[in-house]
């Protein structure tokens, strides 16, 4: 009897939630900002992990250029130190929002980049052998990175271990005795 | 004799300090390298050619081709095993996109099928595909699933151009 029970009771929630479509979800358009956005395209949204920030990618001066807002305000917090690596792509955010990953430009040649927003801090990531990056995912606490490009002429994931280059981003309350919180602009 | 001796050590080491600081400001210049973690790149280079990686907790979703054909993989990176996704992976669906949470119950995938594109969350436990319609109306392209799993940021096409809807799930 019990062995009928599980997956009939499996089936009943499936055919609720199937049928059930997008009932109940709120949904909200990202947060405008100083800028018009109205006929302008935004991509690549990432959000922090209880959505204090959003990153995505806009088109400012012919350049694909990562834009940080505060959510749910919209407002917009400038990141000087990777203007000169547009156009920037992939944004991926930490917990608190403290690290943005992405992949920039430098000199022709595609590069990932970490910034620590707390110190300021711009951390180049020199990849081995020949991968040319192109999407990449920071683990929400900082301690990996996923990247996905080309390497020999073939599609590739990566995974790095960045625990031994930047503090962990942890969510409130879990961050460690020792470490200070740092205030983000 | 012994000073020229000296001499030509001392010229030595110089130019060892030299050329040691000229590296170090080299790789300082070319940034820091990180350590690929092993030996996962190996199982993920068994997985075939591999793309939109997303990593939550010990999760890494990505889309990988095995046999000419795209689909979801879920691996845990504790043990570096693919986890099976009952239901997902469908023989006629092309996945585009997918996030994953933090405890790896949950995943949002953007597919083409039957013609048209459409985003879905998938829960591994109850093994469901719950599609969610853009509203209004768009197609979806890529898709980000918050670490708790409570919101979705979705790129979406809509009256010609590029938009970002949030969706906060139950």
């Amino acid at each position: 009897m019990k062995v009928w029970v599980t997956p009939l009771a499996v089936l009943a929630i499936n055919l609720v939630l199937g049928g059930c479509g997008d009932l109940g979800l709120h949904r909200r358009r990202a947060s405008p900002t100083g800028i018009a956005l109205g006929g302008q395209d935004r991509e690549q949204p990432a959000l922090s992990g209880q959505s204090e920030w959003l990153a995505s990618v806009v088109e400012r001066n012919g350049r694909q250029t990562l834009m940080m807002q505060a959510q749910p305000s919209g407002r917009e917090v400038p990141l000087p130190s990777l203007r000169r690596f547009q156009p920037h792509d992939s944004p991926s955010l930490s917990w608190n929002g403290r690290y943005v990953a992405l992949v920039g430009q430098e000199g022709g040649r595609r590069r990932v980049l970490i910034l620590d927003r707390a110190s300021g801090r711009l951390l180049p990531l020199q990849l081995p052998g020949d991968l040319q990056p192109e999407q990449l995912s920071l683990a929400p606490d900082g301690r990996r990175l996923a990247l996905a490009g080309i390497s020999r002429g073939r599609r590739l994931v990566q995974v790095f271990d960045l625990a031994n280059l930047i503090e962990p981003d942890l969510p409130r309350g879990l961050a460690s005795g020792t470490m200070v919180k740092p205030t983000l602009p | 004799m012994i000073k020229g001796s000296g001499k030509r050590q001392g010229l030595r080491l110089g130019l060892l300090a030299g050329g040691l600081g000229a590296l170090t400001s080299l790789a300082g210049c070319m940034g820091t390298v990180p350590q690929p973690v092993f030996p996962l790149d190996r199982r993920l280079e068994e997985l075939g050619p591999s793309r939109a990686p997303s990593l939550a907790g010990p999760w890494l979703a990505l889309i990988s081709n095995r046999g000419g054909r795209d689909q979801v993989v879920l691996l845990n990176l504790e043990d570096q095993r693919p986890v099976p996704l009952p239901g997902l992976n469908r023989p006629d669906a092309q996945p585009l996109s997918v996030g994953v949470e933090a405890k790896g119950e949950r995943l949002a995938v953007v597919r083409q099928l039957e013609g048209r594109t459409e985003l879905l969350l998938y829960r591994r436990r109850l093994m469901s595909s719950q599609i969610i319609a853009m509203n209004p109306q768009g197609v979806p392209r890529r898709v980000m699933l918050r670490a708790d799993g409570r919101e979705l940021a979705v790129e979406v096409s809509r009256d010609g151009h590029w938009q970002v809807d949030l969706i906060e799930l139950p």
